[in-house]
């Protein structure tokens, strides 16, 4: 069976609550930044904002241990792209366990919503097809398609869904050529991402360990 | 002096700003474009592509002088296969043109202003077996021309070649690089009893 990139992240077998200790996402700008002499601070920016991501797994078993040396010896160092998802903000924070009882249209919410409206300034976007009154606060994660990628977007402004429609602002803004009409992925939003540096593999001497490894966004 | 658009004026008057650098070459099958960020944009009919920050630019040269200016673009995280698409493109000395793009908080690009234009001099590919290869091109300017050496020369008979026979803009050159004289311009010098 041939793999297919980005890969997911292997995956959890109950009653595993999820693989990591820690992760963390976190923006990174490409900037230059000067004082004047009148004491005001410029910033250039140089290049697009990407996420950069940090993993640590909890202690794996044998099975568990080699299931991902594996699955990050297929991503063959900065090759292959994964899905890098804000693992401890899968979901929204005020679904912390899943959309389970919630329906849109009379069938059960599967965790995509639709891109409605885009702000002029595209720091704003209104999501519909949501469940009446659904949470989304600040801090919040979803990811849309933009060309071959995933991209994925923080929310900066929470809200409640009105007749199923919420707006909420985002971080990063919205790129330019991005439309209307996408769908929008509130469980597990991902990105797609490389690997950076090499993985750190840890080992006991009972066939158990742990793994951390880093991310950085692939914008295209 | 630099003319920039009022709006990228108010941008950078403002003290945050975002900028990229675009490159556009004018190969033999038409112009063709890169730039730093992370959607295809076109202007003036060449579309640049998408390099997502993976482009860096060297310090551009501003002389005073005649010397050949370079600028070094770095283009790394590369798929191998770029050198058999390097390979297989005639690239050398192909006229190209160094843009910096102004982006307002939208993203959009305000201004593309050319920063340099010459010739691709050099492209030298980095590359390794399993890994992301790294693309290292030097841009020379348009002033290589002018300090090399060629057979004119700032002589009488060099500039009544050119200029024609009545042209007699170097006659005192001679005189005046072998010996010391004041020559007296406009009007007769000190004239003897």
């Amino acid at each position: 069976m041939s793999l297919s990139f980005p890969r997911a992240f292997p995956s959890v077998s109950s009653p595993r609550s999820g693989w990591f200790d820690s992760a963390s996402f976190q923006p990174v700008f490409t900037q230059s930044q000067a004082l004047t002499g009148g004491g005001s601070p410029n910033a250039a920016e140089l290049a697009p904002q990407r996420w950069s991501a940090e993993y640590s797994t909890t202690m794996l078993n044998e099975a568990e241990l080699e299931t991902w040396d594996a699955w990050l010896a297929s991503l063959g160092g900065g090759l292959r792209t994964f899905k890098g998802v804000p693992s401890l903000r899968a979901y929204p924070r005020a679904y912390p366990t899943g959309f389970s009882g919630l329906t849109y249209s009379g069938s059960p919410f599967s965790g995509s919503g639709n891109l409605s409206a885009i702000a002029t300034p595209r720091d704003e976007v209104t999501i519909n097809q949501l469940p009446t009154g659904f949470v989304l606060n600040i801090g919040d994660f979803f990811s849309i398609p933009v060309g071959s990628r995933q991209q994925i977007h923080k929310l900066t402004t929470g809200g409640t869904a009105s007749g199923g429609s919420v707006t909420v602002g985002v971080t990063p803004t919205i790129r330019p050529g991005v439309s209307t009409g996408i769908a929008v992925l509130l469980a597990s939003p991902w990105c797609d991402m490389v690997l950076e540096g090499t993985p750190q593999v840890r080992t006991t001497n009972v066939r158990t360990g742990s793994i951390s490894f880093k991310g950085m966004q692939v914008l295209v | 002096m630099l003319s920039l658009p009022s709006e990228v004026t108010t941008l950078i008057d403002s003290g945050r700003f975002s900028i990229r650098y675009a490159v556009r070459f004018d190969l033999d099958g038409g112009a063709q474009g890169v730039w730093n960020d992370a959607y295809a944009i076109t202007d003036d009919g060449v579309t640049y592509a998408p390099l997502a920050g993976n482009m860096s630019v060297d310090v551009v040269p501003g002389s005073g002088t005649l010397n050949s200016d370079k600028v070094i673009v770095t283009v790394s995280g590369l798929d191998p296969t770029v050198a058999g698409y390097v390979a297989g493109t005639d690239w050398h000395q192909r006229p190209c043109v160094l843009f910096l793009c102004f982006l307002d908080t939208d993203g959009t690009v305000l201004h593309m202003m050319p920063r340099f234009s010459g010739f691709l001099d050099a492209a030298e590919l980095s590359d390794r077996s399993g890994q992301a290869a790294t693309l290292r091109l030097t841009l020379e300017s348009n002033n290589r021309g002018l300090n090399r050496r060629q057979g004119r020369t700032r002589s009488d008979a060099d500039q009544r070649q050119i200029g024609g026979s009545d042209d007699g803009f170097f006659k005192n050159t001679a005189t005046a690089v072998t010996t010391s004289e004041t020559i007296y311009w406009g009007r007769k010098g000190p004239q003897s009893a």
